[in-house]
């Protein structure tokens, strides 16, 4: 049971370690991102991540009781509460600036909030694979 | 092994395996990102610029 409980948070730790590697796709350039790759991995990464921190502090809030006896938990979930609603708002604007004016600025700033966020995606993971390392066994 | 912690942790395991999913695959796809797909994650943007995106509870920093 914990080998079968172990591979789905490990899993769940790559599946959020994937995020933040860019893609090598292509886009139909009829869409609305008009061929922008950088504008469409973006948001792909804005969105991924929040769904990513937004699974962790769920997750954390509905079992708080069975995980406080992984405290450590609770104390990360806190971190992202307080911090990652600011690091997604920066990403929106830098990523809604520079699709209002495609510069050299516009483009650094946004790649700079999107670094945070990946960031943030690799945190969440090694949370994941931390929890399914540390399982607590009564 | 606690019975609670591995039905939280499959849980939460599922609940965002379930959610990235569709993310993850569209990185590995093969051929051009289509038009709607497209139109789904600038939709999925601009539901995440909602300013109460992060008031429920589940965002709350509580002591207990």
């Amino acid at each position: 049971m914990k080998r079968i409980l172990t591979s789905l948070l490990l899993a769940c730790a790559l599946c959020a370690g994937l995020l933040t590697i860019t893609g090598c796709h292509s886009l139909d350039p009829a869409g609305v991102y008009l061929g922008d790759k950088k504008a469409y991995d973006a948001d792909l990464l804005i969105s991924s991540s929040y769904e990513t921190a937004h699974s962790f502090v769920l997750w954390e809030y509905q079992n708080r009781a069975t995980l406080s006896k992984l405290p450590q938990i609770k104390e990360y979930a806190d971190t992202l509460r307080v911090q990652y609603p600011t690091w997604h708002k920066a990403a929106v604007a830098a990523r809604n600036a520079y699709l209002a004016a495609k510069t050299d600025t516009n483009a650094t700033a946004l790649a700079q909030a999107l670094a945070v966020l990946r960031q943030a995606v690799s945190s969440v993971s090694q949370w994941y694979a931390n929890a399914a390392t540390t399982l607590p066994t009564n | 092994m606690n019975p609670a912690f591995i039905l939280a942790a499959i849980d939460g395991a599922i609940t965002l395996i379930e959610k990235l999913s569709p993310l993850v695959a569209q990185l590995f796809q093969k051929g051009d990102i289509t038009v709607e797909q497209q139109k789904v994650l600038k939709d999925r943007l601009d539901a995440l610029s909602n300013p109460d995106l992060f008031s429920g509870p589940e965002w709350q920093v509580t002591k207990d």
